[in-house]
């Protein structure tokens, strides 16, 4: 039942804190080549759920496993290397660094470009460091960014700080991307390019990603599959189609929002 | 009667120094967030592996100082693998880890003094040459220095910004937190940073035990005036905030010492006390 290509699967986590049930019995999967998103309120657990995953919190119950083996005592800092990256609600940036190096950094697997080599006329920029930086250039162009790649990252507005910090978690070349509200705050005339971005990452590379999001039109746009969460647990499970017209799903949850 | 311009000469070779352990002291707050007291110790380990393989050994002065520069180099490496890092492993924050690197200092300088009977020891047997630029005479060491000041900074310079390592540790100086979460190998970063800047130190440990001579509380001595030129300069900007304080407390410790022998410590801290105030992130920070 667990093979290579799993993905990412969640079984009956639970969390609480203090005396505060954050939720009971979550499981859900987030296969390889989906978007997977996860929607509900606020405080219903969506970015407990990333932490858990990460290896930040601690979950008293349940475990959680990348390709059937577990990922429950992988440090933080050894997610990327295991395949799985993330971004934050908030903006967590390199300020001093440019645009292009805060995706830079985030490159696994280089060799880098050594010192000596500097000295060495005509090769003072390796291939690989070439590719890189193509291949960072690139990915900055997917959002418009290009133009401001030589810029440090703290300078840039808010969205735009977002949208590197999103680049950075796909550069890390993740096959599990755990997105956190990485939508919110960016301009509007920008979102559509975020959305083809994680669709590509999805069709072309096969990546698996779990989207964590408010804005519903960008979950209807792009979620192959959406869970619901919320008052403690999972409402609802499926296909965004029918969920996002579940009866229950709207009254509890889309209502409000469509209410507010 | 020296002359102004002959006391700025002196305040620029003692500016050299300073920002060989400076620049080392800075990178190494800057990144890991570990206020290394003992990077003076490295400094005084580095200057008496010197003494004895030049003056006692006999072995010839270049093999002597890169020896040492790499015994300076892992002695760094060690403090922080034996003593650091189990301490930020067990929880231990920026305070815990500066009590301890102030142990490892004390423990040292105690052990030196043992040995050493606090006699100062001069590596140098013969005299240091001199060139005379109209009424300025000018030291050959210091010019020296100076040089090596200007090649290492200019490295640093190049490998800050130019390689992946540089990039990295330029990433852990703005944020440590998520260097880890990039997936950046923070452990294999550190071994370098702390590598890199005990050589620095071992040098100019080399370069004193040549010049002037040690005695057990040198290290500590100089520490602490590196550590006054990086706060000056600001900790955030590594290179030109080591150099600035650097040159500015070369400057106004060789005048201080001139003018008033006795109110050089005075003078020092009362510079830093004076700056913080007025501007609580130094200079360029």
């Amino acid at each position: 039942m667990t093979s290579k290509s799993d993905g990412l699967r969640l079984e009956n986590l639970a969390m609480h804190f203090g005396g505060v049930h954050v939720f009971e019995d979550v499981s859900m999967r987030i296969p390889p080549g989906q978007v997977t998103a996860c929607i509900g309120p606020n405080g219903a657990g969506k970015t407990t759920l990333i932490n858990i995953i990460c290896g930040v919190l601690a979950a008293p119950k349940g475990r959680v496993f990348l390709d059937g083996e577990p990922l429950d005592s992988t440090p933080p800092h050894q997610m990327v290397q295991r395949g799985v990256g993330r971004t934050f609600q908030d903006v967590r940036i390199f300020p001093s660094l440019t645009a292009i190096e805060n995706v830079l950094i985030a490159i696994p697997d280089q060799q880098g470009e050594r010192l000596r080599h500097l000295f060495r006329p005509g090769r003072s920029v390796g291939a690989e460091e070439r590719r890189n930086r193509d291949k960072a250039n690139a990915l900055l162009a997917t959002v418009a960014m290009d133009d401001v790649a030589d810029r440090p990252a703290g300078e840039l507005p808010f969205g735009q700080q977002k949208l590197v910090s999103l680049l950075r978690a796909v550069a890390t070349g993740a096959r599990i991307l755990l997105l956190d509200e990485s939508a919110a705050g960016v301009e509007i005339e920008l979102i559509p390019r975020i959305t083809a971005l994680v669709r590509r990452l999805v069709a072309e590379e096969s990546r698996g990603v779990l989207l964590v999001e408010h804005n519903i039109d960008v979950v209807r746009e792009i979620a192959d599959h959406v869970v619901v969460l919320q008052g403690g647990g999972v409402i609802a499970s499926g296909p965004c189609d029918s969920v996002l017209n579940d009866e229950r799903v709207i009254k509890e949850y889309l209502g409000r929002i469509y209410n507010a | 009667m020296m002359s102004a311009l002959q006391v700025l000469a002196i305040g620029f070779g003692l500016a050299g120094y300073y920002a060989l352990v400076a620049v080392g002291f800075a990178l190494i707050f800057a990144t890991l967030r570990i206020f290394h007291i003992a990077h003076g110790t490295v400094f005084l380990m580095a200057g008496y592996v010197f003494f004895f393989l030049y003056r006692v050994g006999g072995l010839d002065v270049v093999s002597s100082g890169v020896l040492s520069v790499i015994v300076a180099a892992l002695t760094g490496l060690a403090i922080d693998k034996a003593v650091y890092l189990p301490v930020m492993r067990r929880g231990g924050g920026l305070f815990s880890v500066f009590i301890a690197s102030l142990g490892v200092a004390l423990i040292f300088e105690a052990v030196f003094l043992v040995f050493t009977k606090g006699i100062v020891t001069v590596a140098r047997t013969t005299a240091l040459g001199i060139v005379s630029v109209g009424p300025v005479a000018f030291r050959l060491l210091d010019i020296f220095i100076l040089g090596v000041v200007i090649v290492v900074y200019g490295l640093l310079y190049l490998w800050l910004h130019c390689t992946r390592r540089g990039l990295e540790v330029r990433g852990l100086t703005d944020n440590r937190a998520l260097a880890a979460v990039v997936g950046m190998n923070v452990d294999q970063t550190r071994n370098v940073i702390f590598l890199l800047a005990s050589a620095l130190a071992g040098i100019a440990g080399v370069l004193t035990a040549y010049d002037t001579g040690l005695a057990p509380d040198t290290g500590s001595r100089t520490l602490f005036i590196a550590v006054v030129a990086v706060i000056l300069g600001g900790v955030q900007n590594i290179l030109l905030g080591s150099i600035v304080g650097s040159v500015s407390l070369g400057i106004l410790t060789a005048y201080a010492g001139f003018f008033f022998p006795e109110w050089v410590t005075f003078s020092v801290f009362a510079m830093m006390i004076i700056l913080i105030l007025i501007r609580p992130r130094g200079l360029f920070g």
